[in-house]
């Protein structure tokens, strides 16, 4: 059976290699360095999750969050967020994002989250 | 003879505080009202003044009216007046009442005996006989200050418990009105009590304090003005004591002694006034502003002082919240890369990839942590920049070369109008940043291709350096917080290098000034001042 496949959008390496750490071991992942590589990679891949940074190059990750909501994409979607975009996180969510992760996440936090989501 | 004298001083100098304070009421109604309490308060002491000197009853009873018209209003245009100062909208209904009272008494008054039945002579001269109706004022009087007075000490605590600037206004205004209210004794002697009528005094010190109040703690340019109407004031109401005491002793003394005659005594009083004239001036003035106008100024310039202090550290906090909300934010991606790395080393540490990246990793968000203190840092403290001769124009042409490759990639097409190559007094270092930090800025709000317009001219003393892009602008909302500390609209931006170049270009005693249009582009524009000031800076002009 194929496991499942999480597409990650952060602009920081660290956070994508962190992320990779993680969850790399179980899923396959997929990553994107800014806003607009996150929605073509949401329109073209089929991912059983999308784990998207708020502060992103081009396009933030609220914006991508609507633009494929709009295009009618379901894809269960978590927010990463630091200090200052808790706001926009919620807001997040009233776009229907399931969740949002602050920033500096831990190891535990972020497998229940993705395992909650997935199912496995 | 000497009394009615006083008085009219007393009268004119009221007059003269009114029309001061009128020239500069600016549409303030307070202002408007005072002058107006003045005039009634000229009326009364000059129209008292002509009374005292009259020749007979009848002259004098004319006078009499003329000067009560005056003493009518004042408690009524006092009640208004501390209306306008206070805030007090509950003093409006009393104060129409008591304008309504005002005209029957003022018809009363002139149409009939029933005001002043008649008029007696004292040893200053004639004074009105009292009536029912003016018990009937006494009482009204009575009520306007004890109520007016409770206002303000009520006021006047409260401000002071706040702090507020007002305090040293309303504090005169106390102190005053306690002065004018010994005024209210010259109505001992209209009812058959031998009490001399200290009026004039208690009115000249009374409007003295209030108009100082009014003009010190809310105008400056009309302190000389007023400084010297009370000198001179003063010095017309000593100088003319002296000459009628002179004329006095002459006429009682000198008269049966010598064949005096009045024009022998007016010539030596003439003398004496013409010798001690000047050094008496001197001396009032000295009085005048050691009493009023030398304390006072340095208890505002103290205030004053206080209140920058209060403001600067006010902003300083600010700008300390949003530096800690910043630096908050900033941080948390590379302590969450950190953090993570650190939890997976005992498992993953015989994995080679993961030493790899460990150390890359490591490596690269220490530095992003350094950088951001760094950038914290210059913020914060860009420390005194360290002076020496620097063209604005080759710092320009050395940062564009470092950019080229930016620049080139990017496909920005660079116009350089160096017109000016003038010197200014800058730490190059520091005018290198700016100018990076503007260059990179247009460079980012561009959308390729772009073009950068870069020149230099001099100006007043200035050399002016302007940026000019053809990038995504600024929206007008955002112009007044781009010097703000984080704030940014550019997707991975820090929100700090506008700021180091406001505290840069602060530093250097320059300015800088943004237009943008959003959409169009963004002009930036920095005046430093030439080297060694607007002269010197010629000697490296334009070419």
């Amino acid at each position: 059976m194929a496991r499942p496949r999480i597409l990650i959008a952060d602009d920081e390496e660290g956070i994508r290699e962190s992320l990779n750490l993680i969850l790399g071991d179980t899923y396959d992942l997929i990553f994107a360095h800014d806003g607009e590589q996150a929605l073509e990679k949401l329109q073209r891949n089929q991912v059983s999750l999308a784990i998207l940074d708020i502060k992103m190059p081009k396009m933030d990750g609220l914006q991508v969050l609507k633009r494929v909501r709009e295009e009618g994409v379901r894809t269960p979607v978590l927010m990463l967020t630091a200090y200052q975009s808790v706001e926009l996180a919620r807001e997040a969510v009233t776009h229907g994002a399931l969740d949002y992760l602050p920033k500096p996440f831990e190891r535990e936090q972020i497998l229940k989250a993705v395992k909650g989501i997935i199912g496995h | 003879m000497l009394h009615p004298i006083l008085s009219g001083v007393s009268g004119c100098l009221a007059l003269l505080y009114g029309l001061a304070v009128l020239s500069q009421s600016r549409g303030s109604m307070e202002r408007k009202i005072f002058a107006a309490f003045c005039i009634s308060v000229f009326v009364w002491l000059f129209g008292y003044a002509l009374m005292e000197s009259a020749e007979n009853a009848d002259m004098a009873l004319r006078f009499a009216r003329i000067g009560h018209a005056g003493v009518i209003f004042i408690p009524t245009l006092w009640m208004h007046f501390t209306r306008y100062v206070l805030r007090a909208r509950r003093l409006v209904p009393l104060y129409r009442i008591y304008y309504l009272i005002d005209l029957v008494f003022l018809s009363l008054l002139f149409r009939t005996n029933v005001f002043i039945p008649g008029m007696i002579r004292h040893s200053w001269g004639y004074y009105p006989i009292g009536s029912p109706i003016m018990l009937a004022e006494v009482l009204l009087l009575a009520i306007v200050v004890v109520s007016c007075w409770g206002l303000f000490i009520v006021e006047c605590r409260k401000a002071r418990q706040e702090g507020s600037k007002e305090y040293s206004k309303l504090k005169y205004c106390c102190i005053s009105l306690t002065a004018f209210s010994f005024g209210a004794l010259d109505y001992l002697p209209k009812f058959g009590i031998q009490f001399y009528p200290i009026g004039f005094l208690s009115s000249a010190i009374f409007l003295s304090v209030v108009t100082y109040a009014i003009l010190v703690h809310r105008l400056m340019n009309i302190r000389v003005v007023i400084r010297r109407g009370l000198v001179y004031s003063v010095l017309v109401a000593i100088t003319a004591s002296v000459y009628f005491a002179f004329i006095l002793v002459a006429e009682r003394l000198l008269q049966g002694v010598v064949g005096y005659r009045s024009l022998v005594g007016s010539v030596l009083a003439g003398f004496a006034i013409a010798l001690g004239f000047n050094p008496l001036k001197d001396l009032v003035q000295r009085f005048i502003d050691q009493m009023f106008f030398h304390g006072s100024q340095e208890a505002l310039a103290e205030e004053n002082g206080r209140l920058r202090h209060e403001l600067t550290r006010t902003e300083r906090l600010k700008a300390v919240a949003t530096l800690a909300a910043g630096m908050a934010h900033e941080i948390k991606n590379p302590l969450a890369a950190i953090k993570t790395f650190a939890e997976y080393m005992p498992d993953k540490f015989a994995d080679p990839a993961y030493r790899e990246k460990y150390s890359k990793i490591m490596g690269q968000e220490v530095e992003k942590m350094n950088a951001l203190v760094h950038r914290l840092l210059e913020f914060a403290r860009p420390g005194a920049p360290r002076l020496q001769r620097v063209e604005p124009a080759a710092l320009l042409k050395e940062t564009l070369e470092f950019l080229q490759g930016t620049l080139v990639e990017k496909q920005v097409q660079v116009d350089l109008a160096l017109t000016s190559h003038a010197a200014v007094q800058g730490d190059p270092g520091q005018l290198k940043q700016v100018f990076l930090n503007l260059l990179l800025n247009s460079i980012d709000a561009i959308d390729p291709p772009g073009q950068l317009m870069v020149s230099t001219y001099q100006e007043n003393g200035h050399v002016r350096v302007t940026i000019t892009d053809t990038g995504c602008g600024i929206a007008k909302a955002d112009l007044p917080r781009i010097f703000d500390p984080f704030f940014t609209r550019k997707t991975g931006g820090t929100g700090l290098g506008l700021s180091v170049v406001h505290s840069i270009v602060q530093e250097h005693k320059g300015r800088i000034d943004v237009d943008s249009v959003l959409g169009k582009g963004t002009t930036i524009q920095i005046s430093l001042p030439t080297y060694g000031g607007s002269n010197g800076a010629t000697a490296h002009s334009d070419r």
